[in-house]
């Protein structure tokens, strides 16, 4: 608990230490989609219902890991909203909706089940770099604990069944996001993210369809989760992966060979940094300086902490969230409760966690 | 008591929460209501997770329920949000399904 009373959000274990490739690689997520057999999907559900499914979830999930902190969405401060969604525990769609529904967050903040969201149960955990393994195994090893306590809706013929067709069979998604923002300035961007789909991923800009401008984060995920092909997808979409984050660092290579390319990358960072700490932003702006500066941060060519920047990623997007589907106030509160914790990341790099909410 | 600012329902609510406060509507007012923020946010809540790019019509129809007898979620609630109403649709739209998901989820 915080001195306030209110209950302290763990620090998530993907901001902890840092992960392979994570030059590249800001995070590897692993999400898994479970609904309970009899009841009515979340977006269909009365209350009475949602409240039922989220006190038996809440029951299996207390009995696997009785350590675990518990959030009613229902009851939710602002604050610690705030540190659910920027730690990855929840998402914006769970978030959003405010029916009965809770997250239960790992006392390690290795992992969080919410309930309620799309599905009944989404369990999801976040690893910094690419590290399928890491993310993976704790989300299927839950996922497996739960099912000796819940009853599971499945069928042979489809696998697990979901809210989504999208994701009936598995319902596992793999997701990872990187920053490749010396392969978006290349010609080859766009070929390099159409072989990624051609691989059977769906490839995304994290903060649009287009990631030149936004600081050039994609998020590439597996599209299968139905049939036999659904653990082939998931080998595809690290192949894509990895494949992407050679041709990233092909194109740092060719940066930096270039007259005065450390210099330029040196003097980049350093603007971005000082824009942060002294200027307003707007958000393309500051999507556009945390680019700048993580990249100078991964060349080694500026001092900073790459893991915190992966806070950062993480805060922009809710920033972003509002700036499309919040009103006036709403983004500018937003941006500015933002820009004060990467102030504070940047000025103090050893302040807590719990310190920025 | 929680309910609709609007309308009083204690259904299916959406928090929107800002700088100011928190307001809480239900899907219906909230899209009627013509504040941009709302309506944003239900538009965003009723896009999430929609199968893209499925042709739904080109699929031949299989011998399916219309509607289901569990829930009343209708076939073409499916077909045009890609989403279920409960675990008991699978069974009611399995002849549908069995066609359309392998088409989804190629490779």
């Amino acid at each position: 608990m915080t001195a306030s009373g209110f209950m302290e959000v763990p620090f998530p274990a993907w901001l902890r230490q840092e992960g392979p490739d994570m030059d590249v690689v800001v995070s590897t997520r692993c999400r898994i989609a479970r609904n309970l057999e009899g009841h009515q999907f979340p977006h269909r559900a009365k209350d009475a219902e949602l409240r039922q499914v989220d006190v038996l979830c809440g029951r299996a999930v207390m009995a696997v890991e009785p350590r675990c902190r518990s959030f009613d969405r229902m009851d939710l401060q602002v604050e610690t909203l705030e540190q659910l969604t920027v730690g990855r525990f929840v998402s914006q769609a769970w978030a959003t909706f405010a029916g009965p529904g809770r997250v239960h967050v790992a006392s390690d903040g290795l992992w969080s089940v919410m309930v309620n969201e799309e599905d009944h149960l989404r369990i999801q955990c976040v690893a910094a770099g690419l590290a399928p393994d890491s993310a993976a195994h704790p989300a299927r090893a839950l996922a497996d604990r739960l099912a000796q306590r819940l009853p599971l809706a499945g069928r042979p013929a489809v696998g697990f069944l979901t809210a989504s067709l999208a994701n009936a069979g598995t319902g596992l998604r793999l997701g990872f996001l990187l920053h490749v923002p010396a392969l978006a300035l290349e010609k080859g961007f766009l070929d390099a993210l159409a072989a990624a789909e051609h691989l059977g991923c769906s490839v995304r800009g994290v903060f649009g369809e287009g990631t030149r401008g936004t600081g050039a984060f994609v998020q590439v995920s597996n599209r299968c989760t139905f049939g036999p092909s659904a653990e082939y997808a998931l080998e595809r979409v690290i192949a894509a992966c990895r494949y992407l984050v050679e041709r990233e660092r092909e194109a740092r290579g060719a940066l930096i060979a270039r007259r005065d390319g450390l210099q330029d990358l040196t003097e980049a960072g350093e603007g971005a940094r000082l824009t942060l700490l002294t200027e307003d932003v707007d958000t393309p702006d500051l999507l556009r300086c945390i680019s700048a500066f993580r990249l100078a941060v991964a060349v080694g060519v500026t001092d900073g902490d790459l893991i915190r920047t992966g806070e950062w990623v993480s805060l922009a997007s809710m920033v972003m969230w509002y700036e499309r589907h919040g009103e006036r106030g709403t983004q500018r509160y937003a941006r500015e409760r933002a820009l004060a914790r990467i102030r504070r990341g940047l000025r103090e790099p050893a302040s807590p966690w719990s310190a920025c909410a | 008591m929680r309910r609709c600012e609007c309308c009083g329902t204690q259904e299916r609510l959406l928090r929107i929460t800002d700088g100011k406060g928190t307001r809480l509507l239900c899907t219906e007012c909230a899209g009627s209501v013509p504040d941009r923020a709302m309506a944003a946010a239900v538009r965003f809540f009723g896009r999430l997770a929609m199968p893209s790019g499925v042709a739904w019509r080109r699929v031949p129809t299989g011998p399916v329920q219309e509607a289901c007898p569990q829930c009343g979620w209708k076939l073409q609630d499916v077909e045009s949000t890609g989403m279920l109403g409960c675990t008991a649709c699978y069974d009611a739209f399995a002849g549908r399904l069995e066609l359309v998901l392998p088409l989804m989820h190629e490779l």
